[in-house]
């Protein structure tokens, strides 16, 4: 029998239910759930090293600013690898008309430099249009490799959103909560 | 418009003619079939068009072009346009930067080469109404002469749609069966075979992802918590697993795109910070080399580590693992490099370096005894060819779409 994690038994145990009798909107509602409110809050990479200039992530790293939402240096964005809702019809905390907004989501730690915090982004796409191709953003942040998929920027996260649309069209930064 | 059938055959044959408004005059002078020229010749009717000028240009012979053979410095630059539905594969003859054809793909498509390239099979995922509708999963087999489709057949829709990993998708040593990765709704790799062109089953696996295969009916994963899952399964898809030991140190983090061998049977992991982890899977465990790193330790304070999308190569018969790197700040390990080391992977010396003309998001090396390097930009739509014994650069291949971050090389089976 194959050792397992905590969170191997809880990811096996949801998936299985809801292989048996649920919609993927709940699964990974209740994963996303799972993982924000136990286990991963605490593993959370911080990145407090918030510089002073605003300009887009380059190899010198990232240097957020609080000025301007719809560019891709914009605090919130720290983990933002797509496009930003906000130059498609939609807003910083909503998705464009026309799309179905995703209930599952990757989450980062993102350092707000006004007030010198560090906030959990719980970033959602917005789903069932082609891309918006405006605003494009690859900031990676905290970003992990696969094995940690709720850290991942790579995926198309629109599990279980309406009509199963399964296309990536752009992403919302909403803040959940402050980060440890 | 002109209906072209309702041409007169001699016009037909010369597009550069027709271009040049001598088909209205032909028609007004009342070209018909019956002066039809012979291939090489030049008709009087064109000669009066040009108006005495004598023209050189013979009758041209038109006809859709088939590629050569190919070989192991065939290439494929696939441009996923992000996350777009309609995507597309370029396959070029890295000898000469030539452009030989065009798959046309959907969103986020893997690509496996097989047999040396001679065997191209692609995973895909469609939509009814282009971005909208029930979704479609399905398996293509390519013609690498053809550039046409052999084989078209469907698998269960939950084909894991994330920016295309080579290892999401790999087909097992034999070429017998094509296995793929699927995220909801349970972790699973779903297995094809192949020769009946049928989805067999899909075997859940614990929090395991990548797949490597080892042998005709076996392939490994990377878990978690930092093992690897050794699969085996049967012509049913019935599977055992078992873990092996943690490879991966819980204070690093492993590229999800590592240097693969499938003939060989050899993974060099990369760390975010640097370190190569090989692990031998070509016998029945898992055997882990010796780490090595790819800098020193002024060199790592200094901020040099890999970085880019598919950040290394490994040439299978000189054992040198090619490796994107930069400086670079913290959480930038997905951004292009300027630089590619070249190490001994029996020493973990490094034994040459490369300036590249400009920052690569993906490497890869041809596997044929005089290797090249091919560095690709994804956001330029760029691929630039080296000699990579030499670190020469030989030319570049641009207009390679809009953000292509894929570059395949076959090996040999």
């Amino acid at each position: 029998m194959l050792g397992r994690s905590k969170f191997d038994q809880l990811f096996e145990a949801l998936t299985r239910r809801i292989a048996s009798r649920s919609s993927r909107r709940s699964f990974i509602g209740r994963v996303g759930l799972a993982s924000i409110g136990a286990s991963l809050v605490p593993l959370l990479p911080l990145d407090r090293r918030g510089g002073k200039s605003a300009q887009a992530a380059d190899l010198g790293g990232w240097k957020p600013q609080t000025k301007d939402p719809a560019a891709c240096d914009y605090w919130r964005h720290c983990s933002l690898d797509g496009y930003l809702c906000l130059c498609a019809g939609g807003s910083l905390t909503a998705c464009p008309p026309g799309t179905a907004l995703s209930p599952s989501s990757w989450v980062a730690s993102c350092f707000n430099p006004e007030d010198g915090q560090s906030y959990l982004i719980a970033y959602r796409d917005c789903c069932g249009k082609n891309i918006a191709r405006r605003c494009g953003c690859f900031n990676t942040v905290g970003e992990l490799p696969i094995y940690r998929p709720e850290f991942s920027n790579d995926i198309i996260w629109c599990f279980g959103a309406e009509n199963e649309a399964m296309t990536y069209h752009c992403t919302i930064s909403p803040v959940i909560g402050r980060a440890a | 418009m002109i209906p072209r059938s309702s041409l007169p055959v001699s016009l037909r044959l010369s597009r550069t003619l027709v271009l040049s408004g001598a088909v209205t005059l032909a028609l007004l002078l009342g070209g018909t079939p019956g002066s039809r020229a012979q291939h090489g010749q030049i008709p009087e009717l064109l000669r009066q068009v040009e108006g005495g000028v004598a023209v050189a240009v013979p009758i041209d012979d038109v006809t859709v072009l088939q590629a050569p053979e190919p070989d192991l410095r065939r290439v494929y630059v696939y441009d996923t346009a992000a996350f777009d539905v309609v995507t597309k594969i370029y396959g070029l003859d890295g000898t000469t930067g030539r452009v030989l054809g065009q798959i046309d793909t959907g969103l986020l498509t893997n690509i496996v080469l097989y047999d040396s390239g001679r065997k191209i099979y692609l995973a895909e995922t469609w939509f009814k109404r282009f971005s909208q509708g029930p979704q479609d999963d399905f398996i293509r087999c390519q013609d690498p002469k053809t550039f046409s489709t052999t084989c078209d057949f469907d698998i269960p829709e939950g084909r894991f749609l994330v920016m295309t990993m080579p290892q999401m998708t790999d087909v097992t040593t034999d070429g017998r069966y094509l296995l793929y990765f699927q995220f909801a709704p349970e972790p699973g790799v779903g297995i094809v075979d192949l020769a009946q062109q049928k989805h067999i089953r899909t075997v859940p696996v614990p929090d395991c992802y990548l797949i490597f295969p080892s042998g005709p009916k076996s392939f490994f994963m990377l878990c978690r918590e930092g093992s690897l899952l050794s699969v085996s399964f049967d012509e049913r898809g019935e599977a055992k697993m078992q873990h092996t030991p943690v490879l991966r140190p819980a204070d690093k983090h492993f590229f999800d795109t590592p240097a693969f061998s499938r003939k060989a049977g050899k993974i060099f992991f990369l760390s975010y910070d640097g370190d190569v982890y090989p692990v031998d899977i070509s016998g029945t465990e898992a055997k882990f080399g010796t780490p090595f790193s790819l800098f020193s330790e002024a060199e790592k304070k200094e901020g040099w580590a890999p970085g880019g999308w598919l950040p290394a190569a490994w040439h299978r018969t000189s054992d040198r693992l090619y490796v994107l790197v930069d400086k670079r700040a913290q959480w930038t390990h997905a951004y292009p490099s300027g630089h590619v080391f070249v190490y001994d992977t029996t020493t973990g010396a490094r034994v040459q370096t490369i300036k590249l003309e400009h920052p690569a998001t993906s490497i890869a090396v041809s596997q044929d005894p005089e290797p090249l390097l091919y560095a690709l930009q994804a956001h330029g739509g760029t691929l630039e060819i080296y000699d990579a014994r030499t670190g020469a650069f030989r030319q570049k291949v641009s207009e390679l779409g809009r953000e292509p971050y894929i570059v395949l090389t076959p090996e040999e089976s």
